[in-house]
């Protein structure tokens, strides 16, 4: 008799823990937006779920607590080995991540400490590299510098083509340089989406959301010029 | 019926086994180590200069310069951006070697970059450089009559997501090897790294 009410408490308890495991598991993703970004946990950790900045967009924390952006929603972060995210103290840290929606759309952000008085120079050499051209535009705010440059770039077997500013030709590669004016912290920016062929409307689209990224840029006011 | 088939058959088999001879004694033109193995790696590589024990000269597809070549590595080709070449002003490579170290696959790198720079800058992109991968911004230097290397070896390994550099080699054996060549009579460079940490898997722009 004894056994046999011991059977079924058993049973109860785990299908009521079971419930109770699940139950809490699922408030707690649900206070989580429903948007690729978040479904990843790794990348979850550096957004902050209550600052949707933008439509689209959440709000990025560095952990090295030097910078914030705007992170698009459908973006996860790639974290299965130390070439794709990175970090080093506070002084420099890379990520790289990858469209939900579009496997082939990748950016890759890039902080590090760079001697101020030096830019124009590590700028020349980041757009000669990328672009075979040292001609990229320039916007200033009252904090940063952004200097980026945009191309339609493809394989011609080995031979890697780079076309810029001509018609019909849709960018499909951004680089961007950005610089704090208020210590040596600085931000390069890559994206890519070389396997699409965009139409011009597309292009225009692409470019306004990789504005509103680079423009989202936010360093912080610690004063640090030991690097 | 029957006659007319064997003909046919005999030119078949004929012709396959001159074009198997053919191709084996082609491939046996080859000096038989795994640079020469892989059609895309043998084609930056002279088969006659075997220049030292080991080693085979290499010519970029720039045509702006040559160096040795290990003939256990392999100039990597599968992804688009393994390798990338501009006309005679860019390129960039890198080669593997997959090495049996005790009872395990160690990956062994060699990297390469090639580009043209101001040597007017060559200070603060050295200083730049050394900084970015080992913490430090005075490299070991050495010249000859046509180059001047900056270098630095180093111990690189990650805890976690966190990159850890040790540069003293008393405190442990590199893994990591960096140098900057720059050319004495031209605005030429060459950036070489060599890695036997397992850390690349991809290739990547660090800088």
């Amino acid at each position: 008799m004894t056994m046999k009410k011991r059977t079924k408490t058993l049973p109860a308890i785990i299908v009521g823990a079971t419930i109770l495991i699940g139950g809490i598991w699922g408030i707690n993703e649900s206070r989580y937006p429903n948007v690729p970004a978040f479904d990843d946990h790794f990348t979850r950790e550096f957004l902050n779920k209550d600052k949707k900045v933008a439509s689209g967009f959440y709000e990025f924390k560095s952990k090295t607590g030097h910078y914030t952006m705007w992170f698009p929603e459908e973006y996860q972060l790639l974290h299965e080995n130390e070439q794709q995210y990175v970090k080093e103290g506070k002084v420099f840290e890379r990520y790289r991540a990858v469209s939900n929606s579009n496997e082939l759309e990748y950016m890759t952000v890039e902080f590090s400490k760079k001697i101020k008085k030096n830019e124009s120079i590590y700028v020349e050499r980041l757009f000669q590299e990328q672009f075979n051209s040292n001609k990229p535009y320039k916007i200033e705010t009252r904090n940063v510098s952004i200097y980026y440059d945009k191309a339609y770039t493809y394989f011609k077997g080995t031979h890697r083509q780079v076309t810029r500013e001509k018609e019909g030709y849709v960018p499909n590669e951004y680089v961007a340089y950005i610089a704090d004016k208020h210590s040596n912290s600085v931000i390069k920016f890559y994206f890519d989406n070389v396997k699409a062929e965009l139409n011009e409307r597309q292009g225009r689209e692409q470019d306004k959301r990789i504005m509103k990224i680079l423009k989202s840029v936010q360093f912080d006011d610690f004063k640090d010029n030991r690097n | 019926m029957k006659k007319r088939i064997k003909p046919i058959t005999a030119v078949t088999a004929g012709a396959a086994i001159l074009i198997g001879a053919i191709w084996l004694i082609n491939e046996s033109c080859y000096p038989n180590v795994p640079a020469f193995d892989d059609h895309f790696t043998r084609k930056f590589l002279n088969k006659d200069k075997k220049v030292e024990d080991g080693f085979y000269e290499f010519k970029s597809k720039t045509g702006q310069y040559t160096m040795w070549f290990p003939e256990e590595y392999q100039v990597l080709h599968k992804n688009r951006e393994d390798y990338a070449v501009n006309n005679d002003s860019y390129e960039s490579w890198w080669a593997v070697y997959n090495e049996e170290v005790e009872g395990k696959t160690q990956e062994n790198y060699i990297k390469t970059e090639f580009l043209t720079s101001n040597p007017a800058d060559e200070s603060i992109h050295v200083e730049a450089l050394f900084k970015r991968r080992f913490g430090l911004s005075v490299p070991n230097k050495i010249e000859n009559s046509q180059t001047r290397i900056y270098y630095q070896s180093a111990y690189i390994y990650f805890k976690g997501t966190e990159k850890h550099v040790i540069v003293d080699k008393k405190k442990h054996i590199p893994n990591t090897y960096l140098a900057y060549v720059a050319d004495k009579r031209s605005n030429k460079i060459l950036q070489i790294s060599f890695d036997s940490s397992d850390k690349y898997k991809s290739g990547d722009e660090e800088s």
